[in-house]
C-alpha cells in the first residue's frame, strides 16, 4: 500500500490493476473493495483506468473495422442495386447473343436449303428468269456444298438467295439490327473469286466455284446421306404445306405452285436482300449447313426450337421495328418486343387459321423479291431494318391477308 | 514444476515477509524459480538470475504469495501465486528498470501507443493526454532522482496485473492526484472535504434521526454494495464504468444496485421505527429533504480509510 498522506492510505496501482483484472485473491479484492467502498479518490482512479481500457478495446475494434467513409456507408445500399443491374445486364447480353445465334442459325439454315436441294439451287432470277422445275426425287450430287450460296454473296451485290416461300416471296426483313449483323457477317464469308456471279443462283451453287471443302471425305459422305434425307422429308412437307395453303393472288400463286409442287425445281427463286430474309415454316427447312460455322445444324435448333407460350414451334416468324411476330401451328400469333423480350398473344382479328406471318414489302419493291442493298453497308446504316411505318402482313390458310402496323391491330386487306 | 509431496516438509507458517524468506530458499523454491527462470527468457533480457531470483522472491514475500498476513504459503500456494503473476511483463519492466536498451525498445513498440491513447481516454483531452503520458515516460525511464538514486516506478510493479493495465492506473491515479491537488485550491471542494464532525452541525430532530439511521442502514450493507451505492450515487459514475471496475455486466451491476438501494430504504425505515417513530412517520422522515440527507450521505461515505489498509500503512 502506499501511503500518500499521513491520512490518506491507498491501494497502490499493482492493487488497483489486479482489482481490475479479477487476479486478486479474495482477501485482497474483499479489502480493495471495502476500500474503494470509501474511498473517492480510487474509485475515481479504477473508474478512469477501467475508462482507459475500454478505450483500447475500442481502438482496437476500431483497428479492424476501419471507420466508414459517407460514401462508402450507402454501400449496403448500392450493393443490392449494383447486383440487381449487373444481373439484369447479364440477363439482357445472354438474351441478346442467343437470340442472334438463334437467328442467325435459322437464316443461315434458309441459306443452306437451296444446297440442300440441288433442284431448288437452280439460279432463277424471278425477272431474268423462270422457274425452273426440278424433280423433288432429284439427289444432289456429292461435290454440291450447302450454303455456299451465301458464303459466295457478294456485299455489293445484290444476294440472291432462294428459299421456299409459300407466301409469296414478299417475306421482309425479320431480323433486328444485331441480328442483321450477324447474318450479314455469316454471308460475308470469304467467298470464292468465281462465285462473283449474280442474279444467278446456278452459278453460286456451281460445284466449281465452291471452296474447298474442309471436311473430310467421310464425313462428306455421311453429311451427303443426311441432307438428302431431309431434303427428301423437306420435300414431302413442302407438298402437304402447299396442299394446306394455297395462295389466291398471282404472286401467291406462283409461291402455291411453287409450294404445291413441293420439288426443288418449283422454287422460284427469289431476290432477296441477304438481310431481308424471312423465316419459313419449320416444317419446310431441312437439315441444314450453317455458313459461317460451317457445321451441321439440325433444323430442331432452328425455327422449330421456336417454341412460343402455347407451347408449339413457331412455323413463320417476321421481324420489324423491334417488334417479332410468330405463328405457331395452330395459327395462333404472338408478338414480342425487342423492349420486353416476352411474348405476347395477339387477339384473333382475322379468319381461319394463320399460316403465315411476314413483313410487307416495300411498295417499290418488285413483287416475290425485296430490293437488297447496293453495298455492304450495314442494314442499321442503311435503315432497311427500321422503317417506319413497317406494315406486317398475316395469311390465313385460304390466303386471305391482313395486315398491321404494330402486330397488334390487323385489318383487313 | 516439482510436485507439491516433493516438498512435504515446506514451512507451514509465514509470519512475516523477512522470516519467510529462509525457508522459500529451500528446494521448492529452487525449483520454483528455475522453472520461472526458464519460462521467463530473463537472462535474454539481460537479467542475472541471482536478480532474477531476488525480484522474485520479493514478489512474492512482499504480497505474501496473495495470502493474510498471518498466513503461512504452502509450496503449492507459492506455485500457484507465481504461476498467477504476469512473468514475462514482471520481467520486462524489471529489465528496462535495469536501462536495458532492448528491453525499453520492446517496452515502446509494446506500450508507447496504447499509453497515449490511454492517457488522452483518462484525461479527455489530447494535449493533457499526451502531457500526461509523458510526464509517466519520464518517470519510468528514471529521469526521476531522489535521495541520489534514479526512481524508477517499474519497480513497484510486480506482475500481478498485467503490463499495460499497471501503466494505465498508474496514469489514473497521476491524474486523479494532480486533479485533487488543482481542486483543493479551488473554494468549492465537494469530494475530498475531510469529513465532518456531525455533531458540530446542526440538524433538526427529524433529520439527525434520519441520518442516523441512514448511517446504521450503511453499516450494514456488505462492501460491494456500498462501492456501488457510492460509485453510482455519489461519483455519478455510469452503470458501464462500474461494470468495468467490477468485470460484471451493466445488467448485474443495475440489479445488486437496485437491491442495495431498496434494501437500504427498507433498513432506513426500519431504523426510524426502531426509534420510536411510526412507519408513516419514517416514510414521512426518509422524504423530508433528499438535499440534506445527499450531504449527510456524502460525509458518511467519505471516511476514507478502512482497517486492513490502516493495518497495512502502519510501519
Amino acid at each position: 500500500m502506499t501511503a500518500t498522506t499521513h491520512h490518506e492510505i491507498h491501494p497502490d496501482a499493482e492493487m488497483l490493476s489486479a482489482f481490475v483484472e479479477q487476479t486478486l485473491s479474495a482477501k485482497e479484492r474483499g479489502d480493495v473493495l471495502k476500500h474503494l467502498a470509501v474511498c473517492a479518490r480510487c474509485r475515481n482512479v479504477v473508474a478512469l483506468a477501467g475508462e482507459a481500457a475500454g478505450a483500447e478495446v475500442d481502438a482496437s475494434r476500431h483497428k479492424i473495422v476501419q471507420p466508414r467513409t459517407w460514401w462508402r456507408s450507402w454501400g449496403l445500399a448500392l450493393a443490392p442495386a449494383v447486383a440487381a443491374t449487373a444481373v439484369i445486364a447479364i440477363y439482357v447480353r445472354e438474351r441478346g447473343v442467343e437470340r442472334t445465334a438463334e437467328v442467325a442459325k435459322l437464316e443461315q439454315m434458309r441459306a443452306g436449303e437451296r444446297p440442300a436441294t440441288p433442284s431448288q439451287a437452280a439460279p432463277q432470277v424471278p425477272e431474268q428468269a423462270g422457274p425452273t422445275p426440278a424433280s423433288p426425287a432429284e439427289k444432289p450430287t456429292p461435290t454440291e456444298r450447302p450454303g455456299e450460296p451465301a458464303r459466295r454473296a457478294t456485299p455489293k451485290k445484290q444476294t440472291q438467295v432462294v428459299f421456299f416461300d409459300p407466301g409469296g416471296g414478299k417475306g421482309g426483313p425479320i431480323l433486328t439490327t444485331k441480328e442483321e449483323r450477324e447474318l450479314e457477317r455469316a454471308l460475308k464469308e470469304p467467298a470464292s473469286p468465281t462465285a462473283e456471279s449474280h442474279g444467278s443462283m446456278g452459278a453460286a451453287h456451281a460445284p466449281s466455284g465452291a471452296p474447298p471443302d474442309e471436311k473430310t471425305e467421310p464425313e462428306v459422305a455421311l453429311y451427303d446421306e443426311e441432307r438428302i434425307k431431309h431434303a427428301e422429308e423437306a420435300a414431302e412437307d413442302r407438298r402437304q404445306f402447299a396442299a394446306k395453303a394455297p395462295m389466291s393472288s398471282s404472286d401467291h400463286g406462283s409461291g402455291s405452285d411453287k409450294a404445291a409442287g413441293g420439288a426443288p425445281g418449283n422454287n422460284e427463286p427469289v431476290d432477296v436482300s441477304a438481310l431481308q430474309l424471312e423465316i419459313q415454316p419449320a416444317s419446310t427447312a431441312g437439315h441444314l449447313q450453317l455458313h459461317g460455322m460451317r457445321s451441321m445444324v439440325d433444323i430442331a435448333t432452328g425455327p422449330s426450337s421456336f417454341l412460343l407460350p402455347s407451347g408449339r414451334p413457331a412455323v413463320s416468324i417476321a421481324s420489324a421495328d423491334h417488334r417479332t411476330l410468330a405463328v405457331d401451328e395452330k395459327g395462333t400469333l404472338f408478338l414480342r418486343e425487342d423492349s420486353s423480350g416476352t411474348w405476347e398473344k395477339v387477339k384473333q382479328q382475322w379468319t381461319g387459321r394463320a399460316t403465315v406471318v411476314r413483313r410487307r414489302a416495300p411498295e417499290s419493291g418488285a413483287t416475290g423479291a425485296m430490293p437488297a442493298p447496293e453495298t455492304g453497308e450495314s442494314p442499321a446504316a442503311s435503315g432497311a431494318l427500321s422503317q417506319p411505318g413497317t406494315v406486317f402482313e398475316l395469311v390465313n390458310d385460304q390466303g386471305q391477308v391482313w395486315i398491321s402496323a404494330d402486330g397488334r391491330i390487323w385489318t383487313s386487306q | 514444476m516439482a510436485s507439491a509431496e516433493s516438498v512435504a516438509g515446506a514451512p507451514e507458517t509465514v509470519s512475516g515477509s523477512e522470516t519467510a524468506l529462509p525457508d522459500l530458499r529451500g528446494t521448492m523454491h529452487r525449483q520454483l524459480l528455475d522453472e520461472l527462470w526458464r519460462a521467463s527468457d530473463a537472462a535474454g533480457w539481460g537479467l542475472e538470475r541471482e536478480e532474477f531470483d531476488r525480484f522474485m522472491t520479493e514478489a512474492g514475500i512482499a504480497q505474501n504469495f496473495g495470502l493474510d498476513p498471518e498466513v503461512a504459503a504452502t509450496p503449492r500456494q507459492q506455485m500457484e501465486f507465481f504461476r498467477g503473476l504476469r512473468l514475462n511483463d514482471l520481467v520486462l519492466a524489471r529489465a528496462c528498470a535495469a536501462g536495458n536498451d532492448r528491453a525499453w525498445e520492446q517496452f515502446i513498440s509494446l506500450h508507447q501507443k496504447p499509453l497515449i491513447r490511454a492517457a488522452i481516454a483518462i484525461t479527455g483531452s489530447e494535449t493533457l493526454g499526451r502531457d500526461l503520458a509523458d510526464q509517466l515516460y519520464a518517470e519510468l525511464y528514471g529521469l526521476n532522482m531522489r535521495e541520489g538514486e534514479r526512481r524508477c516506478p517499474l519497480l513497484s510493479y510486480r506482475g500481478r496485473g498485467s503490463l499495460m493495465s499497471w501503466l494505465r492506473t498508474t496514469l489514473a491515479q497521476r491524474h486523479v492526484d494532480r486533479r485533487r491537488r488543482s481542486r483543493r485550491e479551488q473554494p468549492l471542494e465537494e469530494i475530498d472535504v475531510p469529513a465532518a464532525d456531525v455533531s458540530q452541525q446542526t440538524p433538526s430532530s427529524e433529520l439527525s434521526q434520519l441520518e442516523q439511521a441512514i448511517e446504521h442502514a450503511l453499516e450494514e450493507r456488505n462492501a460491494e454494495e456500498r462501492f456501488l451505492l457510492a460509485a453510482y450515487y455519489l461519483d455519478g459514475q455510469t452503470l458501464l464504468q462500474i461494470a468495468r471496475v467490477l468485470a460484471v455486466h451493466e445488467a448485474t451491476v443495475s440489479r445488486k444496485l437496485r437491491r442495495a438501494t431498496e434494501d437500504t430504504r427498507k433498513q432506513v425505515l426500519r431504523n426510524l421505527q426502531r426509534d420510536g417513530l411510526s412507519r408513516r412517520a419514517a416514510e414521512e422522515t426518509l422524504s423530508a429533504d433528499p438535499r440534506d440527507l445527499d450531504v449527510k450521505l456524502k460525509k458518511l461515505l467519505q471516511n476514507s480509510q478502512t482497517e486492513a489498509f490502516k493495518e497495512q500503512a502502519a510501519p
